[in-house]
């Protein structure tokens, strides 16, 4: 088992590197500088290693290995990892070549894609598609957010993600986690005058009025959560983000103006 | 459904949430599909988040969450299905009934599904209506079947059949005495002594084979006359009659066995029932017409193990079918049974029995090859505070039926492995927790082993303090598959049995560090466990002298396909391609040429005629980019089409791919339609070379073994049948007259005699002529649906491969 004091050192495109057992190839990648391609990977949710752009090659010992940096823990010392080896780039263009074909009206994956030399494909394009099936979105909702509004609907190629049975889930609270998370930008949300809107699962969530200057700020039930988990005056909850800021600021500048003031008097 | 029905169910299942796939299986053979509103209720009741259930009931083919219709048509579409002609019935089915596969007829009357493999393959095609077989389908007769399903009559066209779903045993008296509970090795040798001297040697004993195979033959009925013979003259005391389990030579079905002589009786009927009990009960020798023959002309072969097609195999496993009644603890006991689990415990400290399994060289029979000493003993070292002991018996692989063979015809030598795996592995160190994940498809399988496993618990083989040993506690909990292939990847399988969907995990940890429940788990296939007591028995080196330098024992295998002797083989490890193709299997059907032989089912590869001379042995068929895989062998001969074998292939993997990782979903998919594009004519140029690339990316790349392994019968079938891509590619020509846009039919005016067959039949009225005069076929009209070639009883139907 993972000994916390450990250290390993191991090499990542012919550069040594020394990390704490554990460490990822990902995050050792990084402490050298060396980025690789992720789309799936979100530092704060356990690493769910499905895109496959991360791939990256490993030699232990005799052994060569295709693995995904997002999850691969360093637990020895000597590994040999390869980010950008010959059957890496061949691979991993054909990964980014699979998601060209299936997202090829996303602007997102199409930079990537031309990131890596692959500006169009012959295969088989999908018309409109612009989720990747990260399940980032899934993830956090369940997670962090702890709602689990969103899953997957289905399986293979007809894998999507979805509101159970299709309908708006009774589960969301309209946080907008899953917008924030999304790789690709499909997940589209709205503020409308007394409500907010997440297009791709149906949901409309009634939002309360800011105290202060009238918006409709966040859905009651997205306060409901955050009152319940941060500890704070009551009255926090009720001034949108703007408002809050703005009268942050002038009760700053009221003290200012009333120190000067005694100050002159 | 009402909520007190729907209590119901979760009370059986005791409330876990983990039985949720048995629950959803509960509520839709009920309501036959899962009823939103129930589901919902199911995921407040079980706490499961309504999005995952909803995942779920999506996820596993066996469920539907659409009003299914009242007969419940399925047709198998495995592997010796698929090369003998199931796309054509199933596009028969489909023209009939007016839907396509997965859709239910708008009166509700019918569903229609495809099934990756129903295991009795030596009848294929198949088609099952309401869990009734038809075998040797043939599209001419889809109609008749269809026909009297919708009008409920029992009497079906072809060959007789019965459903394999219910018992065979329903009716089994059991006259013998109930084994007692046994609670020291002591009384299980006092019991075992008890139970030969009841048993006279000399007795008469005659063993009909209800496999699945020779089930659906009508096996039942034979074996029901024999009972009702043996009651109506009083033989009770002079003859014993059993029940068993698969004796193998599915292809001569219903087959029987007449002890102690041994007599081989092959497609026996019911109406011969009574001759051959009185040739038993007068000892006047064999009744010589139901004796087996190699040809039509050739002599008649009295003795079992005379018969060539058993002559090479060494029935370590499936040999003591013929000799146990599935559901008859006794049966098994009196074969010395769990008397290796006794030596176990008593003699044997874990730590030997892992080094025995190490030593005799048993590796794991599910396909991967793994050595079962080392992971048992890595899963006994492993950190955890319960481990989990699983038989994987989600046989899926189309084309195969071994396991189920083993687990329907002889369960408790499995139950029987797995104690002891259970003792070897977790004795002294943590609690255990036994689990069988089994697949839905094999009801028959359910019943028995859930009736073995009741027995070993009623005998103390199962529960606290087996057979004494203080300390040692053990049961098993049976979780049902829900009709998903990826299952058979052991993260998939564990997330299944926690109730979950079964999808793999990404995850640089083995599950027998971190399995079920993130413990030690220790997952073996049911044929593994089912080597264990023998080895514990009779020894590591008696069991390693058997096989190749790093292949022991022997491995079942169900040979199926264009052979002239279809059945379950079990042979000793090194005998090679040719042996088992040729001297077991009899060679090819009506003298076609051998093409290739496909093994390791959609994770492995189709070998051609130069590669017959390699051994059975898992790292010399891994080389050359197949592998032994957990044992389907399916022979294919000149009229098979290895593009199309391909594309059926990738075209499974497609559908049972969990869709999680993006190589496997997406490249798969464009594989299959750049296939499809190849066998429709419309290949181009550099087609061979991007369905290579896509090939390796998806092997190297994608997340799990189903993933790693998919590109095998891409890459093998082109690596050795490369030219018939070419012939498609450039030439626009299936050698093999099997895709259908680049063949054609006509009549062969000399041949025909103007018998109309074929005129009535045609569901496009394109051929026409009249009485004893040569008929004419439109090919403007022709769809191609084979059945005028089915039908011609000259031959006068043609069918050409056309070039452009």
């Amino acid at each position: 088992m993972a000994d916390p004091g450990k250290i390993c050192t191991l090499q990542i495109d012919g550069k040594p590197v020394s990390v704490p057992e554990g460490t990822t190839i990902l995050e050792a990648g990084r402490k050298l500088g060396i980025e690789i391609p992720t789309l799936c990977h979100h530092p704060a949710l356990e690493p769910y290693g499905v895109c496959r752009v991360c791939i990256v090659e490993i030699k232990r010992g005799k052994r060569v290995l295709v693995v995904t940096a997002c999850n691969f823990p360093i637990e020895e010392d000597g590994l040999e990892v390869s980010t950008n080896s010959e059957r890496i780039q061949k691979d991993r263009r054909v990964v980014i070549e699979l998601l060209l074909a299936r997202c090829f009206s996303s602007p997102v994956i199409r930079d990537l894609a031309a990131r890596f030399g692959v500006f169009d494909t012959d295969l088989e394009k999908t018309d409109g598609e612009e989720c990747i099936l990260c399940g980032l979105c899934v993830n956090v909702c369940r997670d962090l957010i702890g709602q689990a509004a969103i899953g997957f609907e289905s399986r293979g190629a007809d894998r999507k993600t979805a509101t159970p049975f299709g309908t708006p889930s009774e589960e969301c609270i309209g946080c907008g986690a899953c917008v924030y998370v999304c790789p690709t930008g499909c997940i589209k949300m709205e503020d409308l005058p007394e409500e907010r809107m997440i297009d791709r699962w149906m949901s409309l969530m009634p939002s309360l009025k800011c105290r202060s200057c009238g918006t409709a700020f966040a859905p009651f039930r997205q306060l409901e959560l955050l009152k319940n988990r941060q500890p704070l005056v009551k009255s926090y909850w009720e001034t949108c983000p703007q408002c809050r800021a703005k009268g942050l600021g002038e009760a700053l500048l009221g003290q200012r103006v009333a120190k000067k003031e005694a100050y002159a008097g | 459904m009402n909520r007190d029905a729907l209590e119901r169910i979760l009370e059986r299942y005791r409330r876990n949430p983990e039985q949720i796939i048995a629950v959803l299986h509960a509520l839709q053979d009920q309501e036959r599909y899962l009823p939103e509103e129930d589901l919902r209720f199911l995921a407040k009741e079980l706490e499961i988040p309504t999005s995952q259930l909803f995942h779920i009931s999506t996820f596993y083919k066996a469920f539907s969450l659409k009003p299914r219709g009242k007969h419940e048509c399925k047709v198998c579409m495995g592997t010796a299905c698929h090369v003998r002609g199931a796309p054509l019935i199933l596009e028969e089915v489909e023209r009939k009934l007016g839907i396509k596969s997965g859709e239910s007829t708008p009166d509700l009357e019918f569903s229609l599904d495809t099934v990756n493999c129903l295991g009795a393959c030596a009848l294929a095609p198949i088609v099952t209506v309401d869990g009734e077989y038809y075998g040797n389908m043939s599209a001419p007769s889809v109609g008749k079947v269809l026909r009297q399903a919708r009008a409920g009559k029992a009497e079906k066209p072809g060959k007789p059949a019965r459903p394999t779903g219910e018992s065979p045993e329903a009716e089994f008296s059991q006259a013998r005495p109930k084994a007692p509970f046994l609670s020291n090795p002591a009384e299980l040798s006092r019991y075992w002594a008890e139970l030969t001297a009841s048993q006279n040697p000399d007795l008469p004993y005659l063993a009909v084979c209800g496999g699945p195979g020779c089930l659906a033959m009508g096996s039942k009925d034979l074996y029901l006359a024999f009972k009702e013979s043996i009651e109506g003259n009083n033989l009770g005391d002079k003859v014993r009659l059993n029940f068993t389990g698969c004796h193998g030579f599915c292809e001569k079905g219903p087959l029987m066995v007449v002890f102690p002589q041994e007599i081989f009786y092959t497609s026996v009927r019911p109406q011969d029932a009574e001759e051959i009990l009185t040739k038993v009960i007068e000892k006047s020798g064999p009744v010589e017409r139901l004796l087996y023959r190699e040809s039509k002309n050739g002599e008649k072969i009295v003795l079992e193990s005379m018969v060539p097609y058993y002559q090479r195999q060494n029935r370590l496993l499936i040999g003591n079918n013929r000799f146990i009644n599935p559901e008859s603890i006794d049966d098994y006991l009196r074969l010395g049974g769990y008397s290796a689990l006794a030596k176990a415990i008593s003699e044997m400290t874990p730590e030997q029995v892992i080094a025995e399994v190490q030593k005799a060289g048993l590796r794991g029979r599910g396909g991967g090859g793994f050595s079962t000493g080392f992971k048992w003993e890595t899963c006994r070292n492993a950190h955890g505070e319960i481990r989990y002991v699983i038989i994987n018996a989600d046989e899926g692989d189309p084309g195969a039926f071994m396991d189920r063979a083993v687990l329907e015809g002889n369960p408790h030598s499995v139950l029987e492995g797995m104690i002891i795996a259970a003792y070897a592995i977790t004795y002294g160190v943590s609690p255990v927790q036994g689990y069988i994940y089994l697949r839905h498809e094999y009801p028959l399988a359910l019943k028995i082993f859930s009736r073995a496993v009741e027995q070993a618990r009623a005998c103390g083989l199962l529960g606290k303090k087996i057979l004494g040993k203080a300390g040692f506690d053990f049961d098993v909990q049976i979780s049902q598959g829900g009709g998903a292939f990826v299952c058979g990847e052991s993260s998939a399988l564990m997330a299944s049995i926690e109730g979950k969907p079964g999808e793999p995990r990404a995850k640089y940890i083995h599950t027998v560090h971190k399995g079920i429940h993130n413990q030690p788990s220790n997952l073996n296939n049911v044929e593994t466990y089912a080597n264990v007591p023998l080895i514990i028995n009779r020894g590591a080196g008696w069991y390693s002298s058997m096989g190749t330098e790093n292949s022991k024992g022997t491995k079942i295998f169900s040979l199926v396909g264009k052979i002239n002797r279809t059945g379950l083989v079990e042979v000793p490890m090194g005998i090679t391609l040719r042996e088992i193709v040729y001297e077991i299997g009899g060679g090819i059907p009506n003298n076609k040429k051998f093409k290739a032989v496909q093994t390791g089912g959609p994770s492995g590869g189709c070998l051609p005629e130069s590669l017959l001379h390699l051994p059975v042995d898992f790292d010399e068929l891994t080389k050359v980019g197949s592998m032994m895989g957990s044992g389907g062998m399916i022979v294919m001969d000149e009229d098979t089409c290895m593009v199309d074998v391909a594309r059926y292939f990738l075209n499974f993997l497609q559908d049972e791919s969990c869709g999680k990782c993006t190589p496997c979903r997406e490249g798969i998919k464009q594989i299959v339609h750049i296939l499809n594009r190849v066998c429709e004519g419309l290949g181009r140029e550099g087609d061979l070379r991007r369905l290579v690339d896509l090939g390796n990316a998806v092997q190297d790349s994608s997340l799990c073994a189903l993933g790693g392994s998919a590109a095998n019968p891409l890459l093998t079938t082109i690596k050795y049948f490369e030219d018939e891509y070419i012939a498609h590619i450039r030439h626009k020509r299936c050698p093999a007259g099997v895709c259908k846009a680049l063949i054609e039919y006509a009549i062969d005016k000399e041949k025909c005699t103007g018998c109309m067959a074929c005129v009535k039949l045609c569901p496009r009225g394109g051929i026409t002529g009249e009485l004893k005069k040569p008929h004419w076929l439109d090919r403007q009209q022709c769809i191609k649906c084979g059945i005028c070639f089915e039908i011609c009883k000259f031959d006068a139907v043609v069918r050409r491969s056309v070039g452009v």
